[in-house]
Order: structure tokens, then sequence, then C-alpha cells
């Protein structure tokens, strides 16, 4: 369960803030986090994750604070992918989606057969076990993406945040990792937060979207509600495009 | 796991191979002497007391220094790499060797010019003295280095690292012509690395800075395998990234430092030895990268030095040469097929 307490974040070093008194509550499932670029999904997903401080207010997690929590504990239960696509030298798939199994280790991050089990699992659920040793710079963009959810997977968290994982792949790919998520989140009483730029998938696919407005707003509905207002219309209208109630999808003016 | 297995069997194909190394160098120079001759000059007494003397306190200083000074180097380079994210990264390559060798020739020259009393001083603590000055300059340009990495791509820190190292020869050079009275003794040899001037005293001196930094090192090991993956997702991964880069800058410099102070500037040798590692161990996990480098390290220094020493006619051969010869090709296969440097040019 996640809870923001009258948030504000945004970058004190340049004196900005990208979005000023949140208040949301969110008790599991997958969320679709939409919004035009520029409106703040990944600044609220690098807060929420605890990697970046609030400006002002909390953000709890099953009553805890995240930025207060020991940085071990808070790995055990948030695992983040981002769109970050450089990585080390030499490091292999199985490397990588074993780390997801660091925050669990002792100090030498020697994995136990649990560990492992839970590393091939993952594996396998993103189907990335046919490259499992390959090394990461050799695969495509989409394949990458694939194999830092599996790290996420293998990090057993209560909450996932994503950051645009779906930017690389294709519609097939696409539907397939939010399946996944959404599996994953009934099977662990999870809570996962997704941003994404697919609306249509997301309002298919999502059991609550969070819709970042533009105007500093953040609407916390389920699709049908959002599909039935005004709301995306409002957040994503322009003067070449339009929202379209009746079939969910956008039109050319 | 079959990566423990592969591990293992290199590990202990390069621990026989360094013993090889180490008894063909104890017995091979200009005088070979036969093996019987080299256990005896090592653990009795032989009947020829010359040969005791080449064995046991020429070349098995040497030999102890290579191995101490290579295997140093190797880990230092791991660590490099990982900080970096760079696969050229080395203390070499990014300029940390030639800020060290700096540091010992103004630490030498400011003695010379404080007069006597400093020059005396700097002669009886030689070895520390030269450390610590050695350790400013191998820090300073780590911080330096560090600091450039985030305003400028991969090569052209290395380009940058590089240019450093001619600069520093040439400031040198200059230093020595100044203060050539009081430091030409200690930088005989400086401007290309060297084993040679190994001495006990030395050695034990510098292995424990040395041990120390790889203590450090082992300790991180699992934080800094979690950095292969980016700041942003080592700090997801609950690893304290600042913390985790200052404790590797410090065991980088413990490791660089006191060979700089001892054996000079060796050059590519931890460049290219967690190449080596990790085309063993098949993954960039880095806690079984730090034994695999410290004893490839040791073994390619020591190989290297075998090279220098053979039974020549005439010495033209330099340490640094052969590591070149080696380690350049290997830095130009990186620069040609590696993805990491493709992908920044």
């Amino acid at each position: 369960m996640i809870k923001l307490d009258d948030v504000s974040i945004g970058y004190p070093e340049n004196r900005k803030i990208v979005l000023a008194n949140l208040n949301l509550h969110s008790t599991g499932g997958l969320i679709c986090l939409l919004g035009r670029n520029g409106t703040g999904k990944s600044t609220l997903l690098r807060t929420l994750a605890g990697l970046q401080k609030p400006l002002k207010g909390s953000v709890l997690m099953n009553e805890h604070n995240v930025h207060l929590m020991d940085p071990r504990e808070r790995a055990r239960q948030i695992a983040v992918v981002l769109t970050e696509r450089q990585f080390g030298i030499g490091l292999t798939v199985e490397d990588a989606v074993s780390m997801g199994r660091q925050p669990h280790t002792g100090w030498s991050g020697q994995l136990s057969s649990e560990d492992w089990h839970q590393v091939h699992s993952a594996l396998q659920q993103t189907q990335a076990q046919d490259f499992s040793s390959r090394q990461l710079d050799d695969l495509s963009d989409g394949e990458k993406q694939r194999v830092m959810i599996a790290r996420a997977i293998a990090q057993a968290p209560n909450v996932m945040l994503l950051d645009e994982i779906t930017a690389f792949l294709d519609l097939p790919g696409r539907v397939a990792s939010m399946l996944l998520l959404k599996e994953y989140a009934t099977k662990h009483n999870a809570t996962i937060i997704l941003s994404s730029h697919d609306l249509e998938l997301s309002l298919q696919l999502a059991d609550h979207i969070w819709l970042l407005d533009g105007q500093g707003n953040i609407e916390c509905k389920t699709p049908e509600e959002l599909q039935n207002s005004d709301l995306i219309g409002k957040a994503f209208n322009t003067d070449d495009i339009a929202f379209s109630k009746e079939s969910g999808k956008f039109y050319l003016r | 796991m079959s990566n423990r297995s592969r591990i293992l069997i290199g590990a202990l194909t390069l621990f026989i191979t360094l013993l090889a190394l180490t008894i063909c160098s104890l017995s091979v120079g200009q005088v070979v002497v036969d093996f019987s001759d080299v256990t005896k000059a090592l653990f009795s007494e032989s009947s020829n007391p010359m040969l005791d003397h080449i064995v046991a306190d020429i070349r098995l200083p040497r030999v102890l220094m290579a191995i101490t000074a290579g295997a140093a180097l190797g880990v230092a380079g791991v660590l490099m790499q990982t900080l970096f994210r760079n696969p050229m990264a080395d203390a070499w390559s990014l300029g940390l060797t030639a800020g060290g060798q700096l540091g010992v020739a103004l630490a030498t020259a400011a003695a010379g010019f404080v007069g006597p009393t400093a020059i005396g001083f700097i002669q009886v603590f030689d070895g520390i003295s030269l450390t610590i000055s050695a350790g400013l300059g191998v820090l300073l340009s780590a911080l330096g280095m560090m600091a450039l990495s985030r305003r400028i791509g991969t090569i052209s820190l290395l380009v940058v690292g590089l240019m450093l190292g001619f600069s520093v020869q040439g400031l040198v050079s200059v230093i020595i012509h100044f203060a050539n009275r009081i430091g030409g003794k200690v930088y005989s040899g400086w401007a290309d690395g060297t084993f040679a001037a190994a001495t006990f005293e030395g050695i034990g001196m510098m292995s424990v800075p040395i041990a120390i930094g790889l203590i450090f090192a082992l300790a991180n090991g699992k934080a800094l395998t979690s950095l292969l993956l980016g700041e942003t997702y080592a700090r997801s991964l609950g690893t304290d990234v600042v913390r985790l880069q200052r404790l590797t800058l410090l065991a980088v410099v413990l490791l660089v430092a006191p060979v700089t102070a001892y054996c000079g500037p060796i050059t590519f040798l931890g460049l290219i030895v967690p190449h080596l590692a990790r085309a063993i161990s098949r993954s960039a996990q880095i806690l079984p990268l730090l034994p695999l480098s410290a004893l490839a390290g040791a073994a390619l220094a020591l190989t290297a030095d075998l090279v220098v020493h053979l039974p020549w006619e005439m010495h033209f051969l330099h340490l640094n040469a052969v590591l070149g010869m080696i380690g350049a090709p290997v830095v130009i296969f990186l620069l040609v097929f590696s993805s990491v440097t493709k992908r920044q040019s």
C-alpha cells in the first residue's frame, strides 16, 4: 500500500516544484501513470522509489516512510525499472537478473539455491532464459528491457515502479510485459506503478490510472471512470488531435 | 554453477602458471641457475655463495616485487573500470600513476630546496614518505578524473588521462633538472617502470597499504557489482553509492600509490588484466574477478619482467616496452570492437 501525504516534488537546487500538495492512496494492483512529456511522471516515480527526497510531505509504504527507511530494507520492498540502457562491461543477463537478489543476500552477495530459483523463474517469466548467458551490451533495447523487468521480479518487491518501459517494445511485447506485471501484482498482492504513453493499452489493462493533467493535478480513477470523463481530453488534446470518449481512441482533427 | 567451476579452474591454472614463472624467473637470467640450485639457494645454502646471492638477494626481491605490484595493479584495474564504467580505465590510462609520480617528484624536490635536514628525513623514511606523496598525487588526480568523467565521455577521458601522463613526464624531467643533485638518486629508472630496484624492506613496506586496499576491494565487491547497472539502479538495490565511490577510490589509492612510489609507472597492466579475468569467469560479478585479476596481474607482471631479464646480448628491452607490446593491441581491439566505446563515439 502506498500513501502520499501532502507531497510536493521537484528539485530544490533550481527551486523547481514539479507537482505540489499531492494526496494519493493506493491499495495495489496495476497502476498506469499517464501524462504528457514534462508533466513530472519520472520525478514522481523517483520520489516514490525513495531515490529523490520530496520537497515536502511524506511517502508512506505500509505506514513506513520510504525516505527514512534503511536503504537495504527499502530495496527489499521497492524495485525500479528505468530507461537506463548503458551498463558496465561484461555484464551478462544472468549477472543482471541475479543482482535483483542483492538486497536479500549476505556481504559477499553469494546466492542460495532459493535465490537461484527466483532468478531462473524471473528469467522464465520474462522469456529471457534463452539469452541468459549473453552479454547485456549485445542485446536489443527491447531485450534489455525484458532483462531489467526480470531483475525487478527477482527482487521480489511489494512495490514495483517502472518508467516508460514499454517505449522500446513492439505491441505484442508491450502487452506481454503489462500482462506479466498485472499477474505479478495479483499473485503477490503487490502495487505496480508504470508510467506510459500508451493510453489505449493502459485503459484496457490497468486497475487504476493516475493521470497528470499538466496543470499540477493528479487524477486517480479507474479506466472506466476516466474514459467517461473529460479528463483525458483535457490532458492530451491539442490542435492536432482529440480524444473520443465513445471509441476510447484519439482522432486527428 | 558451471561459472563457479570455471572460476576455480581458472584461478588454479593462473596460480600454477605463476609458480612456474616464479621458478623460471629465479633460474633464468644472465647466469642460468638450475632448479636444484634455486631450491638450495632459497631454503639452505648451496656450495656456491655467488649463486645463492644471485637467486636469494637479487632475483627473489625482484620476483616478489613483480608479484605484489602486478596483483595490486590488476585489482586496481577492476576497481577503476567499475568505478568509471569504462573498459579502458586503469590507474595508468586515467593519469593516476602520473599524479603519483608528480607527487613524489615534488616532495623530493621540495625537500631538496628546504635543506639537508629535509633530505635526511626523506632518505630515512624514504619508503613511507614517498608512498604518502605518491598517494596524495594519485588521490588528487583520481578526484579530478571522477569530476571530469561526469562531463566527458569514455574515450575523451582516456585521452585526457594519457595526456596527463605525458605532461607529468615532462614536468618530472624539469623538476629533476633543477633538483638533480638531491633528486637524481631517487629517480633513477623512473621514466620507465621496473621491479629490479626492489628490496625486501621495500616489499614489506608496500605490502601493508596494498593488503588494506585488497581488503577494502573485497569488502565492497558486492556493492561494486551493483554499480555496473548505473548509479540509480545501484541506489535502488540499497547501495550507498557516494560511500562506495569514496571507499573504492581510497582502495585504488592504497593499491596504486605504493607501486608508483617503488616501481615507477607500470603501463597497460591494470587495463588488460580485468578483461582477461572476465574472459575466464564469463561474468562481470566483481568478487570473483578480484582474485582472478590479482593472480593474472602477478603472472603478467612476472612474464614481462622475465622477458626483460632473459639473457639478451644487449639490454634494450624495458618493462613497459614489453607490456606495451601486449597491451596496446588489446586497447586497439577494445576501441574497435567494444560496444561500450562504440556507442560513445
